[in-house]
């Protein structure tokens, strides 16, 4: 099957944590994954590719080298590398009312990978905060108030690549918020994901057939 | 949703038990179904909302196969059922999620299908996993026969004869469903779409009503095969008999992990049986009506529990356990409640406190169940707090101190702490997916590969993994930063929080211990269905009966024997 496949947000929920548990995040860090890409996919983003090109290109990458070193107002890799979207956005939306979050004064992330990963957790942040949030780059900006209203002011060429932003309390645009249908999703990426979540499951043993089922037939 | 602000008797909050005696494994798994079972709370809905149902589309052969429509139609919107009907052979017949072909596969429909939304179900539902359905679809689900007692029924009725009794009791059904998907699985709608409708805002009400139109479905068809087998001699079949007729359902290792991995909905729908209990121990009197209604449910219990068989040693010893306490229970509402010069100020507290001292924790669980039975108009309410806002309780308050978090792991994991789970006893075991069957399965960790890649459901041992790391942490530190350093404790830093506000939403018991038996998580679960007649296959796999005694679709309206 190559046409695009419509998945529920149930279903891309937990194949996002099954794909970022096999591309070797924490089942915690898997579950906010699955959070996040389900919340980019309800907005009609392309949350599973986006989610799978920061997967693939992440993968198997070791924790200190992609989470966010805090110094100062400046979130950066302790190696010198790009920020996992995943391990910031957490940790943003873990540090929010805290002196080191966004909510006491504006925050740069520098070289932050697939920075579209980021928006769901400024929600998390902001339901937090009860304020809402502003993303900016070079190009554009986004906003984010609440569990789900979403602002993109400009969102050109930020979804793949590596760049510096910034997180700061703002308030909500009055202009309408941003949402699209839910899309399909490329039957490359369905295949890509369900490769990585393959890697969360167990060979099958003599042993574990014989004890999954009933001890007795079922043709009675 | 918490409801805890509309409380109308918060007096009954000192009557409720902690979650220390309720959330054990064994207690859970002497769970019984009661008045707030969802199947009860649906029929009791549709009941009082005039709900009609109708079949508008049979379309079945005379060897059974074909598809049939189901509706219910309520005062809002309408549901359907659709079944297909299917000859499977013998040697294709398996209740596990291995299987490919099945008896009959159903969807429930939101709203009434067209001719095109019947071709495109039927090149979908009848391959289950392997097919897709849409948001229009709100549950997918297969029955197997059970071969025995559907063919001897077909075979009487052909005759013109009723079925014997004792085998229909012996079985309880004509089908068992192996598996019924709901919130999104498959394409089907996702909770969400469907979670604002008060007709389907409790949980697993789509499901529930599935599997009722299904129970329909399997007597039409029986008396459908008899028509064709045995012509103008056929006859319907009896309706006390038909009453006596359930759907049954086949579960095993896939339902557990439910529990678990839904702490929030967990803790909502045993608050609510807590309360409810709680609230009906805090009654400061009897009246003939609660009295007859006890002693009513009783003996619908004692029948209960006459006609429940199963072949397992586990389960053989909790039936005699719980026919032995039911007797203990009549004998003692002899003398309940108090009368004389110094009534009793509170009986159903004092029945209860009774049970507590007397009662294995079969007969306990089932004392619950018919003290609730009285008391509709004081605790049906509760039904509807039965739900959860899951997304509201994700988000990790970071700005925790370890102190607290410390302290938290004190109060709800103790259970949990100081148990070196390096041995067979404490950590034995580890829960996992199958790469085969993509199904989950609990492995011997210490005699078996995949421990690597182990299911987070193993909640005592993370909790002692996070508490042995957050000791070498200044009590101060915030627990952002300490998720910062330490990623692979995520996930139960959230549920430690989670418990913290809903103090029921934790199993207390090592999910990997050795001698941990699934089949408790599922008793649990299936009793908040409603299920009755708990029949283990296996220390993982069970058969159970739903809707057994309850009414048909075209019964309900006249029907009292639902509330």
């Amino acid at each position: 099957m190559t046409a695009p496949i419509h998945l529920s947000l149930t279903e891309v929920e937990t194949l996002a944590a099954k794909a970022a548990r096999g591309a070797g995040l924490s089942w915690g860090m898997a579950e906010e994954a699955g959070f996040a890409t389900r919340w980019l996919c309800a907005h009609g983003l392309a949350g599973a590719s986006h989610l799978l090109g920061h997967l693939t290109r992440n993968d198997g990458a070791e924790w200190g080298d992609v989470a966010p070193a805090i110094n100062g107002r400046v979130w950066a890799s302790a190696t010198g590398g790009a920020l996992c979207p995943l391990a910031t956005g957490a940790a943003l939306c873990d540090a929010a009312t805290l002196p080191v979050g966004p909510g006491a004064a504006p925050l740069r992330l520098q070289k932050l990978g697939f920075p579209v990963l980021l928006l769901p957790f400024l929600a998390g942040a902001s339901v937090a905060l009860l304020q809402p949030l502003a993303l900016e780059w070079q190009s554009g900006r986004a906003v984010v108030s609440g569990d789900a209203d979403l602002w993109i002011e400009a969102g050109i060429g930020w979804d793949d690549t590596t760049m510096d932003l910034t997180v700061s309390t703002t308030t909500a645009p009055q202009t309408a918020t941003f949402r699209n249908p839910v899309q399909p999703i490329p039957a490359t990426v369905l295949q890509a994901l369900n490769a990585l979540a393959l890697r969360t499951t167990v060979p099958a043993s003599a042993r574990s057939r014989a004890g999954a089922g009933a001890a007795a037939t079922d043709n009675d | 949703m918490t409801c805890a602000n509309l409380n109308p008797m918060p007096e009954a909050a000192a009557f409720r038990r902690p979650a220390a005696e309720v959330m054990r494994l064994d207690r859970m798994g002497s769970a019984h179904p009661t008045r707030l079972s969802f199947l009860r709370v649906i029929l009791r809905q549709m009941q009082a909302e005039g709900w009609h149902f109708d079949r508008p589309e049979w379309d079945v052969d005379a060897k059974g196969v074909g598809h049939a429509v189901y509706r219910a139609i309520g005062p809002k919107r309408t549901y359907s059922l659709v079944a297909f009907a299917h000859d499977l052979p013998d040697d294709m017949r398996t209740d596990r999620v291995i299987a490919t072909a099945w008896d009959a596969t159903f969807c429930l429909f939101d709203g009434t299908p067209t001719a095109e939304d019947i071709t495109r179900l039927a090149a979908n539902v009848p391959l289950q996993e392997a097919g897709r359905v849409s948001p229009t679809e709100l549950s997918l689900s297969r029955a197997n026969r059970s071969v025995r007692l559907f063919a001897h029924v077909v075979d009487r009725l052909a005759k013109g004869e009723q079925p014997d009794t004792a085998e229909i009791d012996n079985v309880g059904y004509l089908m068992r469903t192996t598996a019924v998907y709901g919130s999104g699985k498959f394409g089907a709608a996702d909770r969400d779409a469907i979670a604002g409708r008060p007709e389907l805002a409790g949980p697993f009400r789509a499901e529930m009503l599935s599997v009722w139109l299904t129970r329909a479905f399997t007597v039409d068809l029986v008396e459908h095969l008899a028509r064709t087998q045995g012509g103008a001699k056929a006859v319907p079949l009896a309706a006390p008999i038909r009453r006596r007729l359930g759907v049954g359902n086949s579960t095993g290792l896939g339902m557990a992990p439910f529990l678990i991995r839904h702490p929030v909905l967990l803790n909502n729908w045993m608050l609510a049986r807590e309360e409810a209990l709680a609230r009906v121990r805090v009654q400061t009197g009897t009246t003939p009506e609660t009295i007859a209604a006890l002693q009513k449910a009783l003996a619908e219990a004692q029948a209960n529990a006459a006609s429940w068989h199963s072949e397992h040693p586990i389960q053989i010893t909790k039936l005699a356990d719980l026919r032995a306490d039911l007797e203990r229970i009549a004998d003692h509402l002899d003398d309940w409640p108090q009368t004389g010069p110094q009534p009793d100020p509170q009986p159903w507290d004092s029945l209860w406190l009774w049970g507590q001292e007397n009662l294995t924790l079969e007969g306990q669980e089932a004392l619950l169940a018919l003290m609730l039975e009285p008391h509709g108009a004081l605790i049906d309410g509760l039904a509807d707090c039965m739900d959860a806002n899951e997304p509201a309780a994700f988000r990790i308050d970071g700005s925790m101190p370890l102190a607290r978090l410390s302290a938290l792991l004190h109060e709800g994991y103790a259970w949990a702490l100081n148990r070196d789970y390096n041995t067979t006893e404490n950590g034995g075991r580890f829960w996992y997916v199958s790469e085969e069957k993509l199904e989950p399965r609990l492995g011997e960790r210490f005699e078996e590969d995949g421990a690597a890649r182990e299911l987070p459901l193993c909640t005592g041992r993370m909790a002692a993994d996070m508490y042995a790391d957050l000791v070498k942490y200044d009590a101060g530190t915030p627990l952002a930063s300490f998720l910062l350093a330490h990623p692979e404790h995520r996930l139960i830093a959230r549920r430690v929080q989670i418990s913290a506000r809903y103090p029921f939403a934790e199993i207390q018991d090592n999910l990997i211990s050795d001698s941990m038996l699934p089949i408790d998580l599922l008793r649990c679960k299936l009793a908040f269905f409603g299920a009755s007649h708990f029949d283990p296959r296996s220390d993982r796999w069970v058969r159970i009966a739903l809707f057994q005694g309850m009414p048909y679709p075209q019964d309900l309206a006249t029907d009292g024997g639902v509330s």
